[in-house]
Formats: C-alpha cells, structure tokens, sequence
C-alpha cells in the first residue's frame, strides 16, 4: 500500500512548485533591510547585550553592517526576511579580499560561509579594514 | 493473530503535508498570523525531502538491525496469539513516545545528537514547513539505537517503525502559530503548537524544555515543562542562527563544526571528548555558552525572572 516513487516524487515536485509560487507572489520573498545603525545594534545586542560599539556602519543597501566592538567587529546580515549576528575575533575570518570592492569575507564558520560588504569608498573603509585585519589576514591595497 | 502489512505511513501523510502547508499558506495570507518566507520554506521542504530519500535508503538496514537484536528478545510479542492487536499497537505508541522523549533530550544535550537535530532547529521561522525541516544524518549518528530497547523488550520492529512514524506525522501539525492554545485538558497530556513553540525558541527560559513528542506527561514527570508566556513571545532558530540556505551546510554544519573543534590541535583527549559528547555550547577554554550558562546568565541580568518557569532560582554564572 505504497505511493509508487514515480507518483510520490511527482507530487512532492509540484507541491514545492505551487508553494514556492503563493509565497512569492505573495511577496514574502522580500528581504529584510538594516534601515540603520539603531536597528543594527538592537539586533547585535539580542545576542550580545553587553556589546557598547564605538562605530557602526550600515551598508547602503541595508544588506550588512559592521560594529566596532571590544576585542573585534560585529556582524550583522540578513538572511531571507530575518537578520544573523557574529562577532568577529582573532582568526575567525578564513580570507578577506578587500579589492576591488566589494570586500569578501570567507568566514571559519560552517553555518556562515561568505559575505560581500560594500564599504565606502573613503577613509572610513580604511578604518573598518583595520579593524577586520585582526580576524583575517587581508591582502594590502594594491 | 497473523502479522499485518503496515503502510509506510509517513509516505502516504505526504499529501496531507502538502496540502496542509498550502493551506496554512492561505490562512496567513488572509488572516495573518504565521509568517513564510520563500528561500526558507523551500529549504525545509528540501531538507524533507533529502530526509525521505534517506530514510528509504536506510531504512531497510536498520529494520534488519533491529530484527537482529529483537532475535534477543525473551517474549517476540508479534509471535503471540494477540501479538498484533490494536490495544499492543497503543502500548507500543506510549512506550515508543517515551523512547523519543530520551533521544529528544539527549539529541539537545549531547552535542553529538545535537549535530544531526541542530537541522530540524535551523530555521527563524515557525510554520507547518519547519516540521518537515528534518536531519540528514540520523543514520549517521546513530540515533536509531534508542529504538533497541523496544524490540528487546519485544515489540516487533515492523510495529516500532510503524508506531514512530505514527508519532512523527503527530508532531507535524503542531509546527504552526495559527493556534494558540488547545482545550486545557488536552494542553495537559498532549504537546500542542503552544508547548512546541517554546520548544523551538531560543529565549533563555525556553533552552533544553518540552522534549515530547505526542505526551507532554514526559516533560512534566521529568522536569523538563516549561510553558509558552505570552510575557516572553518565542523567538525561533538557533543561539546562534545559521547564515545560509545553502542545504549541505544547513545539513552539515554543526558536524562540521564539531569535528573542527575535537580535532584542532593541543587540546587534551578529555577536552576532546567534551566536544563530541559534552553538551552543545561547551569549550574546553570557556569561550561559548551552554543552555545552562545562558539561563544563569539571562537570571544575572533580570534577577527579577529568577526562579521562573525555566529559569534558575538564582544566576550560577
């Protein structure tokens, strides 16, 4: 009394199709925006309530942003319409390409692989790399 | 009474997995109250599937297995002349669901369970699809053993399989937050979407609580209830939410993680075993945080919650 696999398969194919189609037109693929430092450190201290940055910065596009936090640098990226938090120390980045921008990051974190940041271009991409040199060997400006 | 041919129930609930996601998509959209989003539904859905395939794959190694050990057993129940009756199929169910009681706590508190279950918690979302958001590496780490002692004690191993998936198909639908609360009778035996929400939230008073599978009775006779507050709304995921939807690494991740730390260099072979079988967020050098820490830690900075469900009475931290 079992679904024969060519029929099971086929139906777990299009009950996918038809669920991905609703959400998506449904709109909930849109996906959430860091609309600025403030809602960038609130969702940082979730995580780290402790954490007293001395600077943020908020990717234009709302994608990312980086805090200045004691003993490394704050990460905060959305993911879907959610938002993940890591705290970046000694040797927690894998490798860093900061040019051309945007600047890769590939993390030693197997539930966190890789982020692009695009940092400004003015001194404050200088800081932000000094910042980040800690946790990751970067490459100098060519 | 002859041996009976048992479905492959968990197959044949497929439909109705289906249409109950499409449904609860509808509910939401014109309703409100359950949030989808799109790259995270397909990825637990994708993760059921991959845990299907699996399961056909292995599942008939391990019901030769656990054949083997039921050829231990000192009464083979199925051999009896009531071996197959439907009151030993309820018996079973109850003995099975304390036995997936057991696997569920030390699957959040031994970081090798943890690595496979982490999977089924990887999402910040809570809806019908996260129920089907399921291990790929169950097999792989071994937790099919809780299922030894039953055919031990002699049920036979076709019925354990049964009376589990049984129990797996129970705990679909209460992956939702269109419901509140069920009829309080039932919210006092049975796990219902509201004991199941704190299950998956990571707020400090719900880590390491409401293990049931179909009988919350578990978690109230072993200590382990902590009932949902709508004081502290659960926020879902992990202590640490994944940063991808990339399957393999939502599959994989915490395997890796724990090898990578067993493995790294300098560390004693006790600091090694702490990782593999010492309970998730433990460090040989005290940098992470377990469950147990985080509940200390959380009653530190709110004295006020000390000694509420869930919480300790005082912060140990």
């Amino acid at each position: 009394m079992a679904i024969p696999l060519p029929v099971l398969l086929g139906l777990i194919a299009a009950g996918i199709a038809i669920a991905l189609l609703f959400t998506h037109l449904l709109g909930w693929s849109a996906t959430a925006q860091i609309d600025g430092a403030e809602t960038a450190l609130a969702r940082f201290q979730l995580d780290y309530p402790d954490a007293a940055p001395t600077d943020i910065w908020v990717a234009s596009d709302g994608s990312s942003a980086l805090l200045a936090v004691d003993g490394g640098v704050g990460l905060v990226a959305v993911l879907g319409d959610r938002m993940v938090v890591r705290r970046l120390g000694r040797g927690m980045v894998a490798s860093g390409r900061p040019h051309p921008p945007p600047t890769h990051l590939r993390l030693r974190d197997p539930g966190f692989s890789s982020l692009r940041l695009m940092l400004p271009e003015t001194d404050a991409r200088e800081a932000w790399l000094d910042r980040l040199a800690p946790c990751v060997q970067i490459a100098p400006a060519s | 009474m002859p041996a009976p041919d048992l479905p492959p129930i968990v197959q044949l609930a497929v439909p109705f997995f289906i249409g109950s996601i499409l449904l609860e998509v509808t509910l939401a959209a014109v309703r409100g109250g359950a949030r989808y989003e799109t790259r995270d539904m397909i990825t637990s859905l994708m993760m059921g599937v991959g845990n299907l395939v699996i399961g056909l794959l292995a599942g008939g190694a391990i019901y030769t297995l656990l054949s083997f050990f039921h050829g231990f057993a000192p009464v083979q129940l199925g051999e009896l002349s009531w071996g197959w009756a439907p009151w030993l199929f309820v018996v079973c169910f109850v003995v099975d669901d304390l036995r997936y009681y057991w696997y569920h706590r030390l699957a959040h508190e031994i970081r090798w369970f943890w690595a496979s279950h982490v999977n089924h918690h990887s999402s910040q979302h809570y809806n019908l699809s996260t129920a089907l958001r399921q291990t790929w590496s169950y097999e792989l780490t071994l937790g099919f053993v809780f299922r030894i002692p039953l055919v031990l004690i002699g049920f036979d191993p076709m019925m354990v399989l049964f009376v589990g998936g049984a129990n797996l198909i129970y705990q679909f639908w209460i992956h939702t937050e269109l419901i509140d609360k069920m009829p309080a009778w039932f919210e006092a035996v049975f796990n219902t979407p509201s004991h199941h929400r704190g299950h998956h939230a990571v707020n400090p008073r719900y880590l390491d609580a409401n293990y049931a599978g179909t009988l919350i009775i578990w978690d109230r006779m072993f200590g382990t209830f902590v009932p949902e507050l709508a004081s502290d709304p659960p926020r879902y995921g992990l202590t640490t939410q994944l940063g991808t939807f990339h399957l393999l690494r939502v599959a994989f991740h915490e395997l890796i993680a724990l090898v990578r730390d067993a493995t790294q260099p300098g560390l004693k072979p006790r600091e090694r075993l702490g990782y593999i079988f010492g309970p998730p967020g433990w460090s040989h050098n005290g940098s992470r945080m377990t469950a147990t820490q985080m509940k200390a830690e959380w009653v530190r900075r709110h004295p006020e919650d000390a000694g509420q469900p869930g919480l300790p009475a005082r912060s140990t931290a």
